[in-house]
């Protein structure tokens, strides 16, 4: 390509990503003042603060990167933004007293958004150094063991307190999140192919191949099922089996992995008691619907009152569900924006989806392959679980909807994820298209 | 660089990455949908209550448009106030926890404002408040109140009807209806328990609902359907007018004392139950039956509200049905259609309880009561030969008895009253419970005649 061409490219790039960024900061803004116009029947600077700062965020992002990395995917961004954009209109409407820290957090994780499209060195940091950054991560999720607390109070003790900073936590399994699709990106990147050829020797041979991979995941799943956290457990499962197919092209390892995953909630059924009330409430909610599968049945309820065009922001009654702004922001914008809010909803993650794909595809080294395709699998599967446990599809898992519930180490690493897709789709070939 | 297997896998994760996010998607179009109807109506979705918190029911006004019932809004949700408790056995009450009663009940789906399907759709759509519409009833708001107060702690009913009006309509219009004991709509939720648990049944509409055993009560309308069959001529002689009922033991004679050579005028003038109990041998119980059915005791009135109909077993004793202690009981509410048929020319009432309702845009359209013309109890002729026979004083033309209520109840005292004499315009009905007083029951009959009267 030459320069004209690639300069030429580039504008266009920007011009699209402004765009696009326009259309979406229209969406926030008209919702931010119809939830104002809604709730107190007039603008009210309250309603309107967040997504003003979200406005310069988005704006100053667009600016960063035309400037830093002018080669980028000009769809990332507008679709995280609208994600960041309508999860601070959903925070204000659902739980108005976590706004300032969700601002506060997506200042924060715009910032490491942006410093890490900008990363030196091709990630080689990332890479080899893989086993000290899983290593630390689960020490960090040990540490919860210990030091762990729920700043809600109740429930599994995910979070650790930030020393220094009075009532602020970090949730180690976030960032673990990112660090085992390091690991086993940079594990695979190295052992992928031989141990594609390993097949060759059998199970044995497959087996000293993948014996230290299995051995780090295990620690990891060890400990997560230890915290009771198993969202993030079935979430890492599914990277992990996705990210193994991809690496040996054999379905054997899924048909086996999903097994064992059957296998493990079945007996996390019977062994624990959180799992069993989300399998019961999923099967057959409604006799337990005031008790146990209040919240599933509560959520069922939103979806249906909001039928096709929904309620409007601000005017249906989402609260009704427990933690809605945590765990059931999908079934609130179910209510509020009815099924085209929330098929639009579907729909942007499953652009985001397909772009993190294509970076996958369109990447020139297998570690950026993995890395791209992990991430996009992490995004993709959680926004998946949640929206299928919120739609009886599945049972509830306890993840969050990405980019948008209230969660600041969700948000952190969540942006951290994007500013990697960022990152490798600078170094694409196939930039704009 | 030379792709790895990796490459071509990426696609394969995708297309199920796709396919995991379609069937979210049909599961959504499957909630929302698909079942939604049927999710939406169960009883334990919260968003009925909410949605019924934000409707803005009608008015409900008295025949002058002072109100009776309104909903005011206090933190964006309607509660319903009830400015006159005292005509709670009309308006009834309109409670979250224990759902409606009278008007409020029978006229709900137009207080709320439900126009159709359209209307709902465009008002969900846009977003507006559910807004119902006014009603005006025939009540009038001194009356009730004075009916209220002239009952005071005594357990009873109390009717008052007028009897066509001056625009020459023939419907018979409720001025007031009050029953005792009765309750404070606007503290229902509250004392909801105590109330339905109340040996003295406060929530009881006594005036439509209160079965009581007639008596004597019966005796104007018997021998007006006697007379209509011939069985009888009330200047024919009856021959020891004043010889004593026994029933349950206790004997009844006449009211006041006939003259020696009593006639069925005198019968019925001095409430004597002798001689009822000889025309057994006149009329016999298919008679007395169609005598019953034609002065609609036993039929169910038409008025929106909760009424009972008489227990219409068959007749065991004709002797003592004609003395109004058989089988038959009746509600106020019957007695006082017969009695108004008796005043106006034998034609039983079109009861009109809701004068007026509002449209949308505000108008008022006048409530036609439903057509009864030709339902004629007994001739004109007759009925006016009854009316004249009766007692009459001060204007007031009257029938009062004292009843017996069955082997183990007390002494119901009855008063039915017509006014002005000549060419009746308003009647009353009065029943006091476990009363022995006549003269009490008298009292507040033409006390309430009388502020009618000259209101």
């Amino acid at each position: 390509m030459s320069t004209f061409a690639l300069e030429e490219a580039q504008e266009q790039n920007g011009r699209r990503q402004a765009l696009l960024l326009l259309i979406v900061a229209a969406f926030v803004l008209v919702n931010a003042i119809a939830l104002s116009l809604a709730v107190d029947g007039a603008l009210r600077w309250r309603h309107l603060w967040a997504p003003g700062v979200w406005l310069l965020l988005m704006g100053a992002a667009h600016l960063f990167l035309h400037r830093f990395k002018p080669q980028r995917d000009p769809y990332i961004l507008p679709l995280v933004a609208l994600l960041t954009g309508w999860g601070l209109v959903l925070i204000d409407r659902l739980a108005a007293n976590f706004l300032a820290r969700q601002v506060i957090w997506l200042v924060l994780g715009t910032a490491v958004l942006l410093a890490v499209t900008i990363l030196p060195h091709n990630l080689r940091l990332l890479r080899r150094y893989r086993y000290t950054w899983l290593t630390g991560g689960l020490l960090l999720l040990a540490a919860t063991l210990i030091f762990g607390v729920n700043p809600s109070g109740y429930g599994a003790a995910l979070w650790l307190p930030i020393p220094f900073i009075g009532q602020v936590y970090f949730q180690p399994s976030e960032l673990l999140k990112l660090l085992l699709i390091v690991f086993l990106a940079s594990y695979f990147d190295e052992r992928g192919a031989m141990l594609a050829m390993s097949r060759q020797k059998g199970w044995r041979g497959v087996m000293t191949y993948l014996s230290p991979l299995l051995l780090m995941w295990g620690f990891c799943m060890v400990l997560l099922v230890w915290q009771r956290d198993l969202g993030a457990a079935t979430l890492f499962f599914i990277v992990f089996l996705a990210l193994l197919y991809m690496a040996t092209g054999d379905g054997r390892y899924v048909l086996a992995g999903g097994g064992l995953l059957l296998l493990a909630g079945i007996f996390a059924y019977f062994a624990f008691d959180l799992v069993a009330l989300r399998v019961d409430a999923w099967w057959n909610p409604w006799p337990d619907a005031d008790d146990r599968a209040f919240q599933i049945v509560q959520s069922l309820y939103a979806l249906a009152a909001g039928g096709i065009l929904g309620q409007g922001v601000g005017q249906g009654f989402p609260t009704y569900i427990p933690v809605v702004h945590s765990d059931f922001v999908f079934a609130a914008i179910a209510e509020e924006w009815g099924l085209i809010g929330s098929l639009s909803m579907v729909l942007v993650f499953l652009l985001l989806a397909y772009r993190g794909m294509r970076l996958a595809l369109l990447a020139r080294r297998p570690f950026q392959r993995y890395l791209a395709a992990g991430i996009t699998i992490l995004i993709s599967a959680q926004a998946l679980l949640i929206m299928a446990g919120v739609t009886k599809l599945l049972p509830l898992t306890g993840v969050t909807l990405p980019l948008i519930s209230y969660g600041g180490s969700s948000m952190l690493i969540s942006s951290a994820m994007v500013g990697l897709l960022l990152y490798m789709s600078g170094a694409a070939s196939e930039i704009g298209q | 660089m030379k792709p790895d297997a990796s490459t071509g896998k990426v696609s394969q994760l995708l297309r199920v990455i796709l396919a995991a996010f379609l069937a979210v998607a049909f599961s959504l179009v499957f909630w929302t949908v698909l079942r939604a109807p049927d999710i939406l109506a169960r009883d334990d979705n919260p968003r009925l209550v909410e949605s019924e918190l934000r409707i803005q029911r009608g008015r409900i006004l008295d025949r002058d448009g002072r109100l009776l019932a309104q909903s005011a809004r206090t933190d964006g949700i309607f509660g319903r106030r009830y400015p006159l408790p005292a005509a709670s056995p009309v308006v009834g009450y309109y409670s979250l926890r224990y759902g409606t009663a009278g008007i409020e009940e029978s006229y709900d789906s137009y207080l709320r404002g439900e126009n159709g399907f359209w209307q709902a759709q465009a008002r969900d759509l846009l977003h507006r408040t559910q807004m119902g519409h006014d009603l005006r009833l025939t009540l009038d708001t001194q009356l009730q109140t004075q009916a209220d107060a002239l009952l005071g702690d005594r357990r009873g009913a109390l009717l008052l009807l007028q009897l066509g009006d001056e625009a020459g309509s023939d419907a018979t219009q409720i001025l007031a209806l009050a029953s005792h004991p009765g309750y404070d709509p606007n503290l229902l939720d509250e004392k909801f328990d105590q109330l339905s648990s109340a040996e003295e049944a406060p929530l009881l509409n006594r005036v439509t609902q209160g079965q009581y055993q007639p008596g004597l009560a019966l005796q104007p309308f018997i021998l007006a359907g006697a007379l209509d069959e011939g069985s009888i001529a009330l200047d024919e002689p009856v021959d020891h007018a004043n010889r004593p009922v026994i029933v349950n033991g206790v004997a009844t004679y006449c009211a006041s004392s006939p003259p020696a050579a009593a006639t069925w005028a005198d019968v019925l003038a001095h409430r004597c139950p002798g001689p009822m109990q000889d025309l057994a041998d006149r009329v016999d119980a298919a008679e007395l039956s169609t005598i019953f059915a034609e002065f609609g005791l036993t039929e169910q009135p038409r008025l929106p509200l909760n009424t009972e109909t008489a227990v219409s077993t068959p007749i065991s004793s004709t002797a003592l049905a004609l003395i109004g202690q058989d089988t038959l009981v009746v509600t106020p509410l019957q007695v006082g259609a017969a009695w108004a048929a008796l005043a106006a020319n034998g034609r039983l009432p079109n009861l009109q309880l809701v004068a007026a309702t509002q449209t949308e845009n505000g108008a008022w359209i006048d409530e036609q009561p439903p057509a009864n013309q030709t339902e004629t109890a007994v001739p004109a002729d007759i009925a006016n030969s009854i009316r004249q026979v009766l007692p009459a004083q001060e204007g007031i033309t009257a029938f009062s008895t004292l009843v017996l209520s069955g082997p183990d109840g007390g002494t119901n005292g009855w008063y039915l009253g017509l006014t002005p004499e000549s060419d009746p315009r308003y009647a009353v009905v009065v029943v006091l419970e476990n009363n022995p007083n006549l003269q009490e029951v008298e009292k507040i009959g033409q006390e309430m005649l009388t502020a009618v009267k000259f209101q």
